[in-house]
């Protein structure tokens, strides 16, 4: 037991030392708290005012179990590369006498502390809404518990599942927990169309959880036979995590390197990269570079969009916009729509050009010397790369405006101009402000901070758009008007692009590695 | 004949640290030219300022008779390089990678599939043409670095410490690259530690410390200019006309020194 407590201690300590041990990084975690703090209070009083009014939060039950859903689809994903351990846990514990149950048990403790400090907010949203709609303690207690055996279900599945990968090394343990997953998300399709499975019919643990949140919000006890459905899942994967912990997990456990929250460091970054590379490098080898005979711009774009396919890069563009369209047509958006669309666009356009960038930075500023070196013009690179990030700004979420406006929720054309616009500008401010920060006296600049300023700069340059998209939805322009007004914005858009587009080029041009 | 290079009188310095101080020297076509020095002599900045890594703030540089400075882009066509702390895209195969680097050579297709079965034969990676390069050993990942400065079939090679972190038949099967290479015609320029390799293989060599040229030319001036004796090995000329070199920098500090103690004395006895 004393061994368990001083290896739960060591976890603990590395976890939070490695936050503690860099000024920038308890920077960002004090800007996390200080960001989610508000945004958790607004969203508990809106809710707790919403079930004052007598708004059914029923009818919401499977978008909810359809949420929670996904969060634990993803969570099943990382269990399809095996047990992993970080390396100083390869070469201090498993040298030990400690057994790899114990290393279990010590691991989801100190997990489960970490997760406690980081969803600090989390909770305050839960006691605020309490409070707020006098919830009796039973409620809570329900749902505290309900809480606690789903956290503990899931720690015990994907413990499990990632052992049992490991241990088999076949894909029968791969494929299923494929079908799985599958299975945990095909009733999202019921939010979509007419499907006659829906999760609030389904004895699933995330319905189970879902009643257990809406109920509680009404001050009642969820059902019983969602209680009974929850303890019994999580007896089932007790009793699988008794069974896969038996195994001498140390043996077949991968190690990869430490890594730690909100630590900004370009070492960290790269090896959080290196991560990404080698998980998403699986789906992306379908497409390679080749070849065939295309002029040195095309090549160097498909270069940099397969990078960006075999870093996540793309993947998380895609899945904010996967997200963003399912709550769109899960909440119907559509029948008070049009402004929260447009602000849900204004704020992802803005992230994702500092996104890709910040990645490109991190994964390409050492392999500069590569073209820099060539023979070929810095500043050819550096267009190559605006084109790039411009053109998955623009279609990613125009290619989301469009379905939407299939599924008759929004009208095309503002939304069109606002991405147009804010990628022309976004991405070519961003990438200037990424070249000026490549210089050797700003380059320990983390990329984090030079996002903000890009951003900044970015907000500054889009406001015209903004200022004509108010009026727009102010005094309810006619789509004529609209498209004559659209004409002028495209046009400085398109003048602020090349007047970017220029400077980098100049700025690549004077890179010293 | 025009060497393939040639830096006159170059100076970098990067905030306060001098790296180059007046550093000149050449390098001839058919050669293989060594750069020695001890740590922060200002090897790498001299071959980075050669590739364009880095700017000088004086002097000039020029690569087949081509000021760098007016050319800034169309001289690196001639020139393979490789630098001492290789990273590549690890996101790409060995392959990919290949082909990215010849595709920005502007080498043909049919002579870059070519080369790239060539140079992945060569380097022993033949069963590694499909793999990312984020997984091979450090020493792979030098090869497939070295295929890439070889793919254009450059006049000149300019590699920082190529041998290290290579296997032992890997480094013999570079030499022999190299003096197939040298036998035709084209030039090579390291900078390396291993001053054992350097006598053997280099033609000529320049050593440098503290940011400029120390002395430079084949073994045997060496010897005679550092009066080590004819028997004297690379090293021992190494050691002998740096320890030189460091006697003299400290005597200049110290005469500068007591220049300046001398002209505070003066100050008073002035005042006196």
């Amino acid at each position: 037991m004393g061994l368990l407590l001083d290896l739960y201690k060591l976890k603990v300590k590395i976890f939070l030392g490695a936050i503690r041990s860099s000024k920038v990084s308890m920077f960002l975690v004090a800007l996390y708290m200080l960001g989610i703090t508000p945004g958790s209070i607004g969203m508990s009083m809106a809710v707790a005012s919403l079930v004052r009014e007598g708004i059914d939060l029923m009818v919401h039950l499977d978008s909810l179990s359809a949420l929670i859903s996904g969060v634990v689809a993803m969570i099943l994903i990382s269990t399809l590369r095996g047990y992993v351990v970080f390396e100083y846990e390869q070469s201090l514990i498993f040298t030990s006498s400690v057994t790899p149950r114990g290393f279990l048990v010590a691991g989801m403790l100190a997990d489960l502390t970490a997760f406690s400090v980081f969803f600090l907010p989390f909770f305050l949203f839960l006691g605020i809404i309490a409070v707020s709609l006098a919830l009796p303690i039973v409620s809570v207690l329900s749902l505290s518990a309900t809480l606690l055996l789903f956290i503990f279900f899931l720690f015990f599945v994907k413990t499990s599942l990632s052992i049992l990968v490991s241990v088999r090394s076949d894909s029968l343990t791969k494929i299923a927990t494929g079908i799985l997953m599958a299975l945990l998300l095909f009733p999202t399709a019921s939010l979509f169309v007419s499907f006659p499975l829906k999760y609030g019919i389904l004895p699933y643990p995330t319905t189970f959880l879902a009643e257990a949140v809406v109920n509680a919000l009404y001050s009642s006890l969820p059902p019983v036979q969602s209680i009974l459905g929850m303890i019994s899942y999580f007896l089932a994967s007790s009793v699988l995590f008794l069974f896969c912990s038996k195994e001498n997990l140390f043996q077949v456990a991968r190690s990869i390197p430490f890594v730690s929250p909100f630590d900004t460091s370009m070492r960290m970054q790269t090896v959080k990269m290196g991560q990404n590379i080698r998980f998403f490098s699986r789906v992306g080898l379908g497409l390679s570079l080749d070849l065939r005979s295309e002029s040195l711009l095309r090549f160097l774009m498909k270069k940099e969009f397969i990078r960006m396919i075999r870093d996540g890069s793309l993947f998380v563009v895609l899945l904010l916009y996967l997200i963003v369209s399912i709550m769109s047509a899960a909440t119907n958006i559509g029948q008070a729509p049009f402004p929260v669309w447009l602000f849900i666009l204004v704020i992802y356009s803005f992230i994702v050009p500092a996104m890709l960038l910040g990645n490109w930075r991190v994964g390409e500023l050492d392999n500069l010397w590569i073209p820099l070196t060539s023979g070929v013009n810095p500043g050819f690179v550096a267009k190559s790369l605006l084109y790039d990030f411009t053109l998955i700004a623009f279609i990613v979420p125009a290619a989301t405006t469009v379905v939407l406006t299939f599924l008759g929720q929004i009208t095309p054309l503002i939304p069109l101009v606002l991405v147009a616009s804010v990628s022309l500008i976004g991405c070519s401010a961003t990438l200037f402000t990424m070249m000026h920060f490549l210089g050797k006296k700003r380059r320990a600049t983390p990329s984090f901070m030079i996002g903000w300023v890009s951003m900044l700069l970015s907000g500054l340059l889009i406001s015209p758009t903004y200022i004509y998209i108010t009026f727009s939805l102010l005094f309810g322009f006619s789509a004529e008007i609209n498209l004559l007004l659209a004409v002028p914005i495209l046009f400085y858009s398109a003048l602020v692009f090349l007047f970017f587009s220029k400077k980098s080029a100049e700025k690549a041009s004077s890179v010293e590695m | 004949m025009v060497p393939i290079v040639e830096l006159d009188d170059v100076w970098k310095a990067y905030d306060e640290v001098q790296a180059l101080r007046g550093l000149s020297l050449n390098v001839n076509r058919g050669e293989m030219f060594g750069l020695v020095g001890p740590n922060g002599a200002g090897k790498t900045t001299a071959l980075k300022i050669i590739v364009g890594l880095l700017r000088m703030d004086k002097g000039s540089v020029r690569v087949e008779g081509l000021d760098i400075r007016g050319e800034p882009y169309r001289y690196k066509r001639v020139i393979g390089y490789v630098p001492e702390a290789v990273s590549l895209p690890e996101y790409l195969t060995v392959e990919e990678f290949l082909i990215y680097s010849g595709k920005l050579r502007e080498v043909p297709n049919d002579q870059l599939s070519e080369r790239i079965d060539f140079y992945l034969h060569i380097f022993d990676l033949e069963n590694k043409r499909k793999t990312l390069i984020l997984l091979l050993s450090r020493g792979m990942k030098q090869k497939a670095a070295m295929a890439s400065a070889l793919i254009h079939d450059p006049d000149l090679l300019i590699l920082d410490e190529p041998l290290v972190g290579i296997d032992p038949a890997g480094q013999h099967k570079i030499k022999e690259l190299f003096n197939e290479r040298i036998n035709d015609g084209k030039s090579v320029f390291v900078s390396t530690h291993m001053l054992d390799t350097a006598e053997r293989m280099c033609d000529r060599v320049a050593v440098i410390h503290r940011g400029k040229t120390v002395a430079h030319g084949d073994l045997e001036s060496l010897q005679k200019l550092s009066k080590t004796g004819e028997h004297a090995t690379l090293e021992e000329v190494f050691l002998k006309l740096t320890e030189e070199a460091e006697e003299e920098t400290a005597e200049t500090r110290g005469e500068l020194r007591s220049r300046r103690r001398g002209g505070l004395l003066g100050f008073f006895r002035r005042a006196e």
